[in-house]
Formats: structure tokens, sequence, C-alpha cells
């Protein structure tokens, strides 16, 4: 493959890795618009699918820090899987008519609903982020960081200290609920 | 609960600072400590009350 276009790949795969890293920073923002701004208090299986959407997006902006790996995709895939069967879950237990929903809905959507159908697309998302990865060798050139990459790792650790900080409120060092 | 967004929260400094090495596996301890609390909720018993 020629220099450049190896580049030109390599620098999709940042750009959509940075996509892919705005898009959970979007989820975690939403999740917290409601809690904060509609007092719509998360539930234990909702947190964990949080954390779950979080190791995602450690692995995305491992591929933006380090340089995409394979390794750094499976990771990315066995944190949307685990996501799927946290949700899968809380979905099932509320799959019989009459058990009730928990908390409010986006779009008619209840948010482990949402989960799951985000946790569906992430493994759809790095399957084909898959398809264009070519391993890297060592004369590629290097693949600097953008601006926009750098805020968006900023703004993800932000999210994540925050989402810290209320869980830390909500339900100590302990279990919740 | 708060273990795994603690452990998540390291992981996203340690990525920022640019520390690479072993970067996968702490990666793959906070996923066994997310999946265990996953595990611990569902040995509760069923109730649909979350």
């Amino acid at each position: 493959m020629m220099k450049s276009s190896l580049y030109a790949t390599e620098r999709l795969g940042h750009n959509l890795n940075v996509a892919g890293l705005l898009g959970i920073c979007l989820t975690l923002l939403i999740a917290f618009f409601y809690q904060l701004v509609l007092h719509d208090l998360p539930c234990p299986l909702c947190l964990l699918q949080r954390a779950g959407l979080i190791m995602v997006g450690l692995a995305f902006m491992m591929n933006i820090r380090f340089g995409e790996k394979g390794q750094y995709y499976a990771i990315a895939l066995l944190g949307a899987i685990g996501t799927g069967c946290i949700a899968t879950r809380q979905v099932l237990l509320h799959i019989v008519p009459g058990s009730g929903s928990y908390g409010s809905a986006l779009f008619g959507l209840h948010f482990y609903t949402w989960a799951l159908l985000c946790s569906v697309g992430l493994i759809l998302y790095v399957a084909a982020m898959l398809m264009q990865y070519r391993h890297r060798t060592e004369d590629a050139g290097e693949v600097g960081v953008s601006k926009i990459a750098g805020l968006s790792m900023l703004l993800f650790a932000v999210l994540i200290a925050a989402n810290l900080g209320f869980i830390f409120l909500q339900c100590g060092f302990g279990e919740c609920g | 609960m708060f273990l795994p967004f603690l452990g998540s929260l390291c992981l996203a400094l340690m990525v920022m600072w640019g520390k690479e090495k072993l970067m996968v596996w702490m990666w793959l301890i906070v996923l066994v400590i997310l999946m265990t609390s996953f595990l611990h909720h569902l040995t509760k018993p069923l109730s649909f009350n979350f």
C-alpha cells in the first residue's frame, strides 16, 4: 500500500475514533441532563451501563492517543458486549406486561433500551472501523492528536470524574440499592 | 459501584498522560470489577424495584 494511502487510512481511523468518543460523551451528557435537570436518579443497573459505555470510550481514547491497534478494538468490542449484557438484563426484567418500567423515556424508549441499542450500534461501528484498519508499519509516519481529539478526551475524563462524584454522593463506597 | 468508575478515571488519566504500558491488562481488570458488580446484582432476589 502506498505511504500516502496508509496515512489517509490512519487519519480516517483516528477521526472515526474521535467521533465514537464524542458519541459516548453525548450519551453521558444526556444521562446527566436527565439526572440533574429532570431529577431522574439512575438505578444500579443504569450506573453499570454507564460504566460499560465508559469502558468502550476508554478503548477509543487509547486508539486516539497511542494510534490504532487491534488490541484496542478488541477491548472496545468486549466493553460493548458487556454493556449489552447488562442492558439486556434490565430490558428482560421489564419485558413482562405489568412489570412496569424504570425512569423517563426518550423518544418513547427507556434508557436501558437505548443502552442496548447503543451497545449493538457500537459493535457494528467497531466492526466497520476494523474493516478500514490496516496494521501500522514503522515508516507510516506519525498521526498526531488533533485539537478536537484532545478536547474530546478532556471532556470524557471530566464526565467520568463527575460520574464518580455523583455516585459517591448517591451510594458512597458500597453497592447501590 | 464506586470502583469501576474510579478505575475508569485512573485509566483515562493514564491514557492522557501517555502511559501505554500494560494499559490493556489494567482495562481488563476494571472490566472484571464491573462485571463482578453485575454478577453480584444478578444474585440478588428478583424484584421490580431497581
